[in-house]
């Protein structure tokens, strides 16, 4: 009966709001930056709650990590495979 | 509001907070607590967060995880499981932190008379507990019913006032 912990969205919806400040001080085009990371944050969340991590903040900077290196990998190998035309 | 030092042994605390404020401030005093020992709740009105005490707990530098295993809730949700709640507080419960004892004796579809017979039960419960360790029950002041008789039978009463912040000037 009852959840002991908030569920994952709404944890990452409060965080969300605890960033409104900070994302209203930031040019337009990074403001929209800060929304794709938000968005690559919000990929992940299953994983996020289901790790139960006290401070969910953590996972979700990590699943922005996550993602981020995925497009480092995908560029990489896009810029490897010039290279290897070359 | 410093809630630490009015958690003595022998005295029933009350603290009233205005519904606008709700139950996050309290989060920093409970960090502090939680590092001491074990730590007991009582959740009335589902107003704990286990994520902002773990804020609170990492803004005061320490490690979450090992205070947050101390720290032991027990959700009511109905005024019978409020009572049977109270009524199962041992002598390790201590302390115990009761959240908007109230809010579970505002429904409607228990009868007057049984609410009122539980609330006494709660009371009487409340002051006996109190003997063996310290206790703080926040109540929301939107709930009136009850009310007067929980006041009348506290020994300090902390107040949380709403104060209203002022809007920032907006520059775009």
């Amino acid at each position: 009966m009852g959840r002991t912990i908030p569920s994952i969205t709404l944890a990452f919806l409060e965080e969300q709001d605890s960033l409104k400040r900070f994302r209203r001080a930031l040019r337009k085009a990074d403001q929209q930056v800060l929304d794709d990371l938000l968005v690559s944050a919000r990929q992940h969340i299953a994983a996020s709650g289901y790790a139960a991590y006290p401070l969910p903040l953590e996972t979700f900077l990590l699943a922005m990590l996550l993602e981020e290196h995925k497009e480092i990998m995908r560029l990489r190998a896009i810029v490897e495979s010039f290279a290897d035309k070359e | 509001m410093d809630i630490l030092p009015a958690l003595t042994q022998g005295r029933l605390c009350v603290a009233l907070i205005h519904p606008a404020i709700g139950h996050a401030w309290l989060m920093q005093p409970l960090a502090a607590l939680a590092q001491g020992g074990p730590l007991n709740v009582i959740d009335g009105g589902n107003h704990f967060n286990a994520y902002r005490l773990a804020k609170a707990i990492r803004a005061q530098g320490f490690d979450p995880t090992p205070i947050l295993k101390r720290v032991y809730i027990s959700r009511s949700f109905t005024c019978h499981q409020l009572t049977a709640c109270l009524l199962l507080v041992t002598s390790q419960c201590f302390p115990l932190i009761v959240f908007d004892i109230l809010s579970s004796f505002q429904d409607e579809n228990v009868s007057l008379h049984e609410r009122k017979g539980l609330f006494s039960t709660c009371l009487s419960r409340l002051r006996q507990i109190t003997r063996a360790g310290p206790v703080l029950v926040t109540v929301k002041t939107n709930h009136t019913e009850f009310i007067d008789s929980l006041l009348a039978n506290c020994d300090q009463i902390l107040e949380m006032q709403f104060q209203p912040q002022p809007v920032p000037l907006l520059l775009f």
